[in-house]
């Protein structure tokens, strides 16, 4: 950046600081900045202009890795500590494990590496919880559906005594953040869901995934760290890791040469992609470092080769022009995971059409995801936190003291 | 002697000084001014840090006004010395009878600038009233009480009387909500009512615990108050979540008891 650029850059923050002028997004911001980039859709849609290989763009997909999957990468410390939870579990020390760390940090992925890496002879059962439970004979209903127990189960103690006849095995229950939410009834379905973990801990392995913000509620409100061991973070990926993480996608779409696939040398295409701005620009989250990596990619239409450009980085202002409503609203998906329409609607004690207007309102400016349940005659859609953008909007919910 | 101090002091204060004083005493208030407007900003921007951005402000101007004083006296008077002290005495006998006025709540401001018993930003209550702390100045506090009213107290009020803090610098704060119910409400029931009441709130600080207490009384009749003590989140939320935890437990409570007019009504003939 030229220096008279820095200066006007450095004028308009001071200008703005002082009020003189708005917050509004420059006119000088490049168009390719917007949050909208980041949707399914238009990510898709620009892809295809840019001509990107599929093999690519299927290597670099947001999906969560399966078993032996060669791009799950820089967890070794946390698969060490779970091989001496194993260790611990089999000597017969009752044990509750807990995997936390904030969205997007690769919490299902570990789970999943965690349930393929049981090579005692024990079964594993892995299951993720995709809704909340409403109170206690939901939670004993869908706790069975989650262990893939044939029957549902009448009460807990009968959950209890039929879990405590099951060979010793490992359950490893995923989006935890589902247990964790404001609604009445809520704490009644984790005492179960605890009660249960705690009176089969010395036949069963528990392990529980759970984002860090839920789990801190769990800690806070139910003081759920003494019960569990102590909790495998997965934390956003260093510069290094991230480089191995990127050099890993290069490498499953066949576009690094042999020896810098095993590690021997820098990938090319890293040399052009300078890591540290990636690293800043992701603050090391995968899949939106794939997302900028992307994103600065161009197919010469010469010689059709892939070339890089200058990293654009999007434009957050929107999360500073958020009204306390919103604010809140974001909260709650933030920490709760995601939330129904009418679900919303009771939380926050709102009109059908003052949810709708909130909702959609977060969703136009791309911060949240609508999902709508096909054929649901009853229009409730689901709406999450756009997973791209959950460490920003999280760091800017902490900021204004709403997340915590 | 007393002429030739005078004719000094005349001579002193030319008019280019006194323009000169003029012009570093405005320039001192517009970069004041923007300091302020700026921590304003910040403030709005980075509402978690405003307890500690809000306490710098009376710090920064007390110290530009001490340079500016300062510097004007030494860089632009430059008295000779028996002046100094002629002036000096001078301040020291005014100080000295005019404590109990203005002079009095000035200091008062100052004590409280390097000694706070409360931020910009506080929740506080003196002399009857009770609100944020909306500015701390030299010689008086601003208040913003619950009704959108603006109270302005001299600082040595301020000192001379108690002072309750309800957040001590902390953005968090307990809030107290009573409700009274009949006498024969299920107890067990009403505490758990208002204990998911208090935690199924947005604007309640889960990190802080949540006490529910019953307390018998009599008011015309036999009554139970439910007492929730809850932390808010942001000190700014403190109406919302009182009235947000009272409409929650009531609908909850209504939800689960029959019908009390079912209950009151006529037998059917």
């Amino acid at each position: 950046m030229s220096q008279s650029a820095s200066s006007a850059s450095l004028l308009r923050w001071l200008r703005r600081l002082v009020g003189a002028e708005d917050e509004a997004p420059s006119p000088t911001v490049a168009p390719d900045d917007e949050l909208s980039l980041a949707t399914s859709q238009r990510r898709a849609r620009r892809y295809a202009d840019l001509g990107l290989p599929p093999a690519l763009l299927e290597a670099c997909s947001d999906e969560p890795l399966p078993v032996g999957d060669g791009r799950f990468v820089g967890r070794e410390k946390q698969l060490e500590q779970w091989q001496a939870a194993l260790v611990r579990w089999r000597d017969g020390r009752g044990e509750m494990q807990v995997v936390t760390g904030p969205p997007g940090s690769g919490i299902t992925s570990l789970l999943q590496q965690m349930a393929g890496g049981v090579a005692g002879g024990e079964a594993s059962h892995y299951g993720a919880l995709n809704r909340r439970p409403a109170d206690e004979a939901d939670a004993v209903r869908l706790l069975g559906e989650l262990l893939g127990l044939a029957e549902p189960r009448e009460s807990v103690d009968a959950l209890v005594d039929d879990l405590n006849s099951l060979s010793p095995r490992v359950f490893l229950v995923d989006n935890g953040h589902f247990l964790v939410s404001r609604m009445f009834g809520s704490h009644q379905a984790i005492r179960v869901f605890g009660g249960v973990m705690l009176a089969t801990r010395q036949r069963h392995l528990w392990v529980l995934g759970c984002q860090e913000h839920a789990w801190r509620r769990l800690v806070y409100v139910h003081q759920a760290d003494r019960d569990f061991d102590v909790p495998i973070e997965t934390a956003f990926f260093s510069e290094a890791e991230l480089g191995r993480c990127l050099a890993a996608r290069l490498d499953r779409a066949g576009l690094l040469p042999g020896d810098a696939a095993e590690g021997k040398e820098k990938p090319a295409a890293l040399h052009e992609r300078p890591l540290s701005g990636l690293q800043k620009l992701s603050g090391g989250k995968c899949d939106l470092a794939t997302f900028y990596f992307l994103n600065s990619l161009r197919v010469d239409p010469e010689d059709g080769q892939l070339r890089s450009e200058p990293l654009v980085e999007l434009d957050f202002s929107v999360l500073n022009r958020l009204t306390p409503d919103e604010l809140f609203t974001l909260t709650e998906l933030a920490a709760h995971g995601p939330l129904h329409r009418s679900e919303h609607r009771r939380l926050f004690r709102t009109s059908v059409e003052e949810t709708w207007l909130m909702l959609e309102r977060l969703h136009q400016a791309c911060l949240l995801v609508r999902e709508d349940a096909a054929g649901d005659p009853e229009d409730d859609p689901t709406y999450r936190i756009t997973p791209l953008f959950s460490a920003q909007i999280s760091r800017r919910l902490g900021i204004a003291n709403v997340l915590y | 002697m007393e002429e030739d101090t005078l004719a000094q002091l005349v001579d002193l204060l030319s008019l280019p000084r006194l323009l000169h004083i003029a012009a570093i005493a405005a320039l001192a208030w517009v970069l004041l001014h923007l300091v302020h407007r700026g921590l304003q900003r910040l403030m709005q921007r980075f509402p978690r840090y405003r307890l500690q951005m809000g306490q710098l402000f009376p710090v920064i101007r007390i110290l530009t006004w001490a340079l500016v004083v300062g510097y004007v006296i030494f860089g632009i008077v430059r008295p000779p010395q028996t002046i100094v002290f002629a002036v000096l005495g001078s301040l020291g006998l005014a100080i000295g009878l005019a404590a109990q006025g203005g002079v009095r709540n000035l200091l008062a401001g100052i004590m409280m600038i390097f000694n706070p018993p409360f931020r910009v930003g506080d929740m506080v209550r003196f002399g009857g009233h009770y609100g944020e702390v909306t500015r701390l100045d030299l010689s008086v506090t601003w208040l913003r009480t619950l009704d959108d009213n603006v109270v302005m107290v001299p600082n040595a009020v301020v000192l001379d009387n108690a002072v309750a803090n309800a957040n001590s610098g902390e953005l968090s704060e307990m809030v107290v909500v009573s409700i009274d119910l009949p006498r024969d409400v299920p107890l067990r029931l009403v505490r758990e009512l208002a204990l998911d009441a208090a935690r199924s709130s947005p604007y309640s600080f889960l990190k802080k615990p949540i006490t529910v207490l019953l307390e018998a009384r009599h008011d015309l009749d036999f009554l139970v108050r439910v007492i929730i003590k809850a932390y808010v989140v942001d000190v700014r939320y403190e109406r919302r979540l009182a009235s947000d935890v009272t409409e929650r437990f009531l609908d909850a409570f209504r939800a689960v008891q029959p019908d009390p007019s079912a209950q009151s009504a006529p037998p059917a003939a």
